[in-house]
């Protein structure tokens, strides 16, 4: 074998090899334990149905102590707003039969209610905003409720309005989901609108799909 | 002979530089001391956070909320894909952990319009 003879080429190219080396080693060293660091996890969502659970009252301005909680047939009243009749409805995803923790969610909701008999008025549904109890809310003890409605209605029959935002909402609030204000808002006075109620048989319902 | 020489000798040499800059990925480049070896990475969490998410009134997820993430994410990247029943993905977004006292509930918008019925698991990812 001959002996091998350093000349200038074989210098050069050497010396041109040992830089592209060094350059890719640097490269190689800015990878590795100082690349972006990684965390996945997954989370399984369980679906289902529910109806959660319904209460319904009646308040009048022109009795203003008496409770009406819980009535078969109830009325939404029009009279000038001095003794006016609203309607509340509520429903409880928290408790039984659906027992939604807060964590849950409504995938849809769409609440039925059934007009037995109606005037040429609109009736707008408010969220309420604080907490209230068939069996003891009066006028002077009523709930809170928003200015902005979140569906209106007229007419007789049996009405369906998507709800599934005030829904989701009300179940992520840990329970203190309150229902809606029926109130009489256009129209002529003394008008009344009467929806079934709690025992009626076509009681308000909401058809729930949630996630949780 | 020669050139076969020269051939074996380029070869030996490819075959070296490839071995060299292989094995220096592993290595800390910055050191004073050359050392091989592995390290577990550790994030800012290990934990599966749970999450939440809101939909408008039409059905669709408007937002993911992701709970409780620790104040050592703050900087990360936090990514969310909304999977079906296939673990197909529906839509995906992130964003950037902001600062924050204690835990965190960071949002994530913008993943398109996918309904809420359909959504069935989040795949989750932290980068840093």
């Amino acid at each position: 074998m001959r002996r091998f003879r350093l000349t200038p080429l074989r210098l050069s190219a050497a010396i041109l090899i040992g830089s592209l080396a060094f350059a890719g080693v640097s490269y190689a060293a800015s990878l590795g334990l100082t690349s972006k660091q990684l965390h996945t996890w997954s989370q399984a969502l369980t679906k289902g149905t529910c109806s959660p659970a319904e209460s319904d009252a009646e308040i009048r301005g022109g009795n203003p102590n008496r409770n009406f909680g819980n009535q078969s047939s109830e009325k939404v009243v029009n009279r000038s707003n001095v003794n006016d009749w609203y309607v509340l409805i509520g429903f409880d995803p928290a408790s039984s039969p659906c027992s939604l923790p807060a964590t849950a969610g409504a995938d849809s909701a769409v609440l039925t209610l059934t007009i037995t008999s109606a005037s040429k008025n609109s009736v707008s549904a408010y969220p309420i905003t604080s907490p209230w109890n068939a069996a003891t809310v009066t006028w002077n003890t009523a709930p809170t409720f928003g200015s902005t409605p979140d569906f209106t209605f007229s007419g007789a029959g049996t009405d369906t309005f998507t709800v599934t935002a005030p829904l989701d909402t009300g179940i992520k609030s840990g329970g203190s989901f309150y229902g809606w204000m029926l109130v009489d808002t256009s129209g002529t006075n003394n008008a009344t609108t009467t929806i079934a109620g709690n025992g009626s048989g076509q009681d308000p319902a909401i058809a729930l799909h949630y996630e949780k | 002979m020669k050139r076969l020489i020269n051939i074996l000798g380029a070869l030996v040499t490819t075959a070296l530089l490839s071995t060299g800059v292989a094995a220096a990925a592993s290595l800390s480049f910055s050191s004073k001391t050359l050392a091989a070896g592995s390290a577990k990475v550790t994030g800012c969490t290990s934990s599966a956070l749970t999450a939440t998410r809101n939909v408008n009134n039409s059905g669709n997820v408007t937002q993911v909320n992701v709970l409780s993430v620790p104040q050592a994410c703050a900087g990360e990247t936090l990514a969310v894909t909304l999977e079906n029943s296939s673990h197909t993905s529906l839509g995906s977004a992130s964003t950037t952990v902001g600062t924050c006292t204690g835990g965190c509930t960071v949002s994530i918008t913008g993943l398109g319009t996918v309904s809420a019925l359909n959504v069935t698991a989040y795949a989750f990812s932290l980068t840093g």
